[in-house]
């Protein structure tokens, strides 16, 4: 059987890119289904080329090809919130979420949270937790990272719509606060790990 | 055939016991794999194939392998442990629901 051609590959890329497949990690399944269709109808009809056996194959199937991709996201939702379900215990998780709750209970945050480099610390640790998910995201295109910055996002809104509305008494601000940074730092080992994961799995592309 | 809510329901049962004979598949070999098995009788779209497959990825039962072959990258298919397990179980449960379907669809009429 005649193999497509780099070129080939890079035009369904492009195509399936073009047509709203936005993940890279759906798209390489589906770059490799639509190639192995049009190798085998290649070889059953050699008299046709490339271009026309492409053309042919997207009339009847590109529905079903998009209903796949878009479908994607309800898997995709249950893998990051098992990933997180998994990090939560994990050991770097309970060593440094240990360290920031015992620092938190020495400390007095109801009158440090008074202080404006407090306030500004903590707003740029929560947009820096909720801004690498998103870097990631953009740098890789993987579903995984896309659906879990939303969940950061997310996350971190709620904590924030708390703190600024609620009036918060003093001994639960610790326990708040803890669960903010705890909450953070599983995103952010989650992001790590699977984008570590992702990006050994689709450097060969 | 191929739009049958009987096939759906199965699909995944079918995806599993494929894997469990095959060892790995990808996406495209499974619809034609079961496309020749039942000589054209069941076709399985992409719209419906790949969603089980990521679903049960997602579940656990299944882990992906990615390798790069003929100029592009193929994502393969394999169970995981609970996935062997899990193989075992529906492949029963069809088997069970199969001889049921069969007791109710071919009753016959007790005489006397």
């Amino acid at each position: 059987m005649k193999n497509l051609t780099p070129e080939q590959i890079k035009f369904i890329d492009t195509y399936l890119k073009n047509s709203g497949v936005e993940f890279l990690d759906v798209r390489v399944e589906m770059i490799d289904h639509v190639a192995s269709a049009i190798e085998e109808n290649l070889e059953e009809d050699r008299a046709r080329n490339f271009y026309e056996v492409f053309k042919a194959y997207m009339i009847k199937n590109k529905k079903s090809l998009l209903k796949s991709a878009n479908s994607v996201k309800w898997s995709v939702d249950r893998k990051v919130l098992l990933s997180i379900r998994k990090e939560l215990y994990s050991i770097p998780v309970l060593l440094i979420g240990g360290g920031i709750m015992t620092t938190l209970v020495t400390i007095d945050i109801a009158q440090l949270e008074k202080n404006l480099w407090f306030q500004i610390s903590c707003a740029a640790g929560i947009f820096t937790a909720y801004l690498i998910p998103v870097v990631l995201y953009i740098k890789q295109k993987i579903s995984f990272l896309n659906r879990l910055s939303m969940y950061s996002y997310l996350i971190n809104y709620l904590f924030f719509l708390l703190l600024s509305n609620v009036e918060i008494p003093a001994d639960w601000l610790e326990v708040i606060y803890g669960l903010l940074m705890w909450a953070n730092l599983v995103i952010l080992l989650t992001a790590f790990k699977m984008s570590a994961y992702y990006k050994k799995q689709f450097a060969r592309l | 055939m191929s739009n049958s809510n009987l096939f759906k329901g199965s699909l995944s049962t079918i995806v599993l016991k494929l894997l469990k004979e095959e060892g790995r598949m990808y996406g495209y070999e499974i619809t034609q794999k079961v496309k020749d098995a039942t000589k054209g009788k069941f076709k399985i779209t992409e719209g419906a194939l790949y969603p089980t497959l990521h679903k049960l990825e997602a579940d656990g039962i299944l882990e992906v392998e990615v390798e790069k072959v003929d100029n592009r990258l193929r994502k393969y298919y394999r169970l995981t442990e609970k996935g062997t397990t899990e193989t075992a179980k529906k492949i029963s449960e069809l088997e069970e629901y199969i001889k049921t379907l069969q007791e109710v669809i071919f009753l016959k009429p007790k005489i006397g």
